[in-house]
């Protein structure tokens, strides 16, 4: 017995490190090669360290039954009846509503006091300065530009914890008021959808922070009838009848931001919708990398060029890259769209590359090679939608559209 | 490296197990250098400077070991050696509080050095002290090689948070340990049972003892429930920590005491300090009490002072703030009532034991709240808030971290007491008896690395030590 304790013991510790160590060969090795590259910037002590600490991160980030174990803690925290789950990250940690979706602590809980919030609302002041700064840009070079605030998942009264609540309403509308005093059309999704006869959180996927699909995609339906109403930009009439575009779900597959963190034992799995024209399409999409070079190339039907295998909220033209660019071959009207957006313009982008010749998506997260300003000139521009959630509105980065954005 | 993470469970220690049992089994020596190795490897993982530190301690207390063994002046050598050992210890853990103290108290603004502290240094260097001063006083002889010195002094298992290692109890297990099929069995068993202690209770606790201690304002109850979590917390961190040490010293063929034997069943101070942290105590009373005169002095006022000077220097050793002074002048004052009125000799029935319990806990509980807290004045603070001074109305907060950690809680509160032993005993059968452990153990284990990969709270608490 005592033999069998001490060989079964070693052998499990030894199995699991050859395991994580051969299912990991890919990640561990670009994890190796990223220290690799940056060791020169490094002195000889420093550079152990971080070799440490690489090699730590790794193979705790790869470790063979990561998932595994996720899910079976997610599942004892169910059984235990908790609603915090707690992570490594303090404001990552992950709280359980009354209406059983989930909300990181960092976006429920109100961090700052008084002074941040007036020092934040200096800071909206600036970051629509620069919007405004952009409309009188766009207005000198015949170019529509159209702010567009994603929602905000927030807990509102559906996490009945003691904390205070951030939920950016007040900022979105204080925001938009500033772009319409400075003549920036703007639309305030965030509100209307508060304003909606759907409860608020029916909007958002239950494990993850974004909008879901169908809210998204009322969202760029939002977009289009606001291109419309002025007469500003033709928009292709089939894009607003529903009966133009497929359906359909797939159930239990999906664990967004908060749900990789508490497995899917603890609250279930989301569903994705896939909403796809009907009618006949044909694309070509490049998808730049972060060296701004192209590497993938797509051609094709909605369903090939900008669908992606893997279900997931990404899966409409694969995920964030600093710059997209999607051709349409079907039904060209002659227009050029460019879309500045954060993560929730993800799927929005995949439909509005339905409305026009050509669409640019640049996400000034990472860095680009010209200047939104400059890009807007280059490539001339007809329409710039900047989509953002409310939670950037103090970012100045995401807001620096006269210079190149380095990325974070 | 911290035991309870997946690079040292699945990646260091199989390493370590492979090269010592498969690589170099049968050859002592190469045993004993692939240790030493893999020591300095586990110590250079938190900070690859700190290693030239602990080499400069190896060479200095093997060097002055042979120099007071081999020469006639042996008194001087150890001085040297103990003012070189306190020098280091003072210059990385005490120099900062001192310079903060001076300008308080002289109205200086000398700058103040900000130094990090070099994990485990309070314990490496106590280990390194007894080598020298055991072999001052003829108990052992001095180890010839610098490497056999390396490895006492950095054995990888109770380098970071202990226990203290007396050079007198392991200097015959360097060379001489025997490795058995149920030692390396019992090693399992101390060391997955210690990581579920670290892990599943100590962890968790910890979330209910931040949140009280961290917030601004907080209720009676609050304050109650913080310091009971701290309370669970820092025993199933520090013993947890320690079974691991053991076990796996165990694995290795090493065998190191017990550090902590429930604590929290104490009916007085004095037994609650034969009860925890048992390393650390005896090394104060060898080296210090003892030296001093202990209890075998001519006066009351002597003996009141030994004891003072003991609590004194377990206070500072344990962090450089005045918070572990007052704490440790708590318990001196604790004690030295307990001599005194032999209270603690007591003997009654269970209304006296439950008395004598609870008045225990009381103080050891009163104490960690300075132990805890960052200044006198907010542990003051917090004092108060547990006997309804300036407490607020907040009853939503406590209900909400019960209802989130009552089960971390509730088994923290059962394994403060011997309940092992009443399934244990239970069971006549030996074979069923490994087997129920076993069984047990595994549980520890695999419910542990699920906390473990899912990557939740894991403080580290030995900072300061």
């Amino acid at each position: 017995m005592k033999k069998l304790v001490s060989i079964g013991f070693s052998t499990m510790l030894m199995a699991c490190l050859i395991l994580t160590c051969a299912f990991s060969v890919r990640p561990i090795g670009k994890d190796l090669y990223g220290y690799y590259q940056s060791m020169g910037t490094m002195g000889l002590l420093d550079s152990i360290d971080s070799l440490f600490s690489t090699v730590e991160k790794t193979m705790t980030n790869n470790f063979i039954l990561r998932e595994v174990c996720i899910d079976v803690y997610g599942l004892i925290q169910r059984i235990e009846g908790k609603n915090v789950v707690e992570d490594a990250a303090p404001d990552k940690a992950v709280l359980k509503g009354n209406d059983g979706k989930l909300y990181f602590r960092g976006a429920v809980t109100n961090e700052g006091n008084g002074d941040d919030q007036v020092k934040n609302r200096e800071i909206y002041r600036q970051t629509s300065s620069s919007v405004i700064d952009l409309k009188q840009y766009c207005d000198s070079n015949g170019t529509e530009l159209l702010y567009v605030t994603a929602p905000h998942k927030y807990a509102a009264s559906a996490v009945t914890l003691p904390e205070n609540k951030e939920d950016y309403l007040d900022e979105t509308i204080l925001f938009s008021q500033l772009l319409t005093d400075g003549g920036v059309r703007n639309i305030n999704l965030m509100k209307e959808l508060l304003e909606g006869e759907k409860p608020y959180s029916d909007g958002f996927f239950i494990t993850d922070h974004h909008w879901n699909i169908r809210t998204a995609f009322w969202g760029f339906q939002r977009i289009c009838e606001a291109f419309t109403q002025d007469g500003s930009i033709q928009i292709d009439e089939r894009l607003f009848a529903k009966e133009s575009f497929t359906i359909y779900t797939h159930p239990d597959v999906f664990l967004g931001s908060m749900g990789v963190r508490v497995g899917k034992y603890y609250t279930g799995m989301d569903a994705i919708d896939v909403i796809a024209p009907r009618y006949p399409t044909d694309f070509r999409v490049a998808y730049h990398t972060k060296t701004l070079e192209k590497n993938i190339e797509k051609a094709g039907p909605f369903s090939e060029s900008i669908l992606d295998e893997k279900i997931s909220y990404n899966m409409y033209i694969t995920s964030d890259n600093p710059l997209i660019h999607v051709e349409n071959r079907e039904t060209p009207n002659g227009k050029r769209f460019l879309l500045v957006k954060d993560s929730f313009g993800v799927p929005v982008a995949a439909w509005l590359a339905c409305c026009c010749d050509e669409l640019w998506v640049m996400d000034l997260r990472y860095a680009q090679a010209e200047s939104v300003k400059e890009f807007i000139v280059n490539h001339e521009i007809d329409a710039v939608i900047v989509l953002y959630n409310p939670e950037v509105l103090s970012s100045e980065l995401f807001y620096n559209f006269s210079e190149v954005s380095m990325g974070k | 490296m911290v035991f309870s993470s997946i690079i040292f469970i699945f990646c260091f220690l199989p390493c370590c197990l492979v090269g010592y049992y498969l690589l170099f089994q049968g050859d002592r020596k190469r045993q004993n250098r692939f240790l030493l190795i893999c020591s300095l490897l586990f110590y250079a993982w938190g900070g690859v400077r700190y290693l030239f530190l602990m080499m400069l301690s190896i060479a200095l207390n093997w060097l002055f070991a042979l120099l007071l063994e081999h020469t006639g002046k042996k008194r001087t050598f150890l001085v040297l050696d103990i003012i070189c050992n306190l020098s280091i210890l003072f210059i990385f853990k005490y120099l900062g509080f001192t310079v903060s103290c001076v300008n308080t108290l002289f109205g200086q603004s000398l700058t103040i050095p900000k130094i990090a502290l070099p994990i485990g240094i309070s314990f490496f260097t106590f280990q390194a002290m007894s080598y020298v001063i055991d072999v001052y006083n003829g108990k052992d002889k001095a180890l010839q090689n610098v490497l056999d010195v390396g490895l006492y002094i950095s054995l990888f298992p109770q380098l970071v948070a202990g226990p203290i290692v007396r050079y007198s109890d392991i200097a015959d297990q360097i060379e001489n340990r025997k490795e058995t099929y149920e030692l390396f069995s019992e090693g399992v068993y101390t060391f997955c049972i210690g990581l579920a202690k670290k892990v599943v209770i100590a962890n968790n606790v910890a979330l209910i003892a931040e949140k009280a201690f961290l917030a601004d304002a907080r209720s009676v109850t609050l304050a109650w429930l913080g310091i009971l979590a701290y309370t669970l917390q820092i025993y199933f961190d520090f013993s947890g920590y320690s079974d691991m040490a053991i076990g796996l010293g165990r694995m290795f063929g090493f065998q190191f005491n017990k550090n902590f034997d429930y604590p929290y069943i104490s009916s007085s101070i004095t037994e609650f300090w034969r009860r925890w942290h048992i390393s650390m105590g005896t090394w104060f009373r060898d080296y210090v009490y003892f030296p001093l005169g202990g209890s075998r002095v001519k006066n009351r006022y002597r003996l009141i002072f030994n004891l003072f000077v003991v609590w004194l220097l377990t206070g500072l050793w344990h962090g450089a703030n005045w918070t572990f002074v007052f704490w440790g002048l708590l318990q001196f004052i604790v004690l030295v009532f307990e001599k005194m009125s032999g209270i603690n000799k007591l003997k009654g029935g269970l209304l006296l034991q439950s008395f004598k319990h609870i008045y225990t806990m009381i103080f050891v509980m009163l104490g960690w709240v300075f132990f805890k807290s960052d200044s006198i004045a907010s542990a003051l603070q917090y004092v108060k808030s547990m006997f309804g001074v300036d407490a607020v109305q907040l009853e939503y907060t406590t209900i909400s971290l019960l209802r989130n950690h009552s089960i971390s809680l509730i088994l923290g509160l059962l394994f403060c007491f011997p309940v092992t032993y009443c399934f244990t005993d239970r069971i006549q059968s030996a074979t069923m008896k490994t087997a129920a452990r076993g069984i047990f153990s595994l549980l520890c284990f695999v419910i542990s690395v699920i906390f473990i990969a899912k990557g939740s709270y894991n403080p580290f608490i030995y900072f300061n030590f």
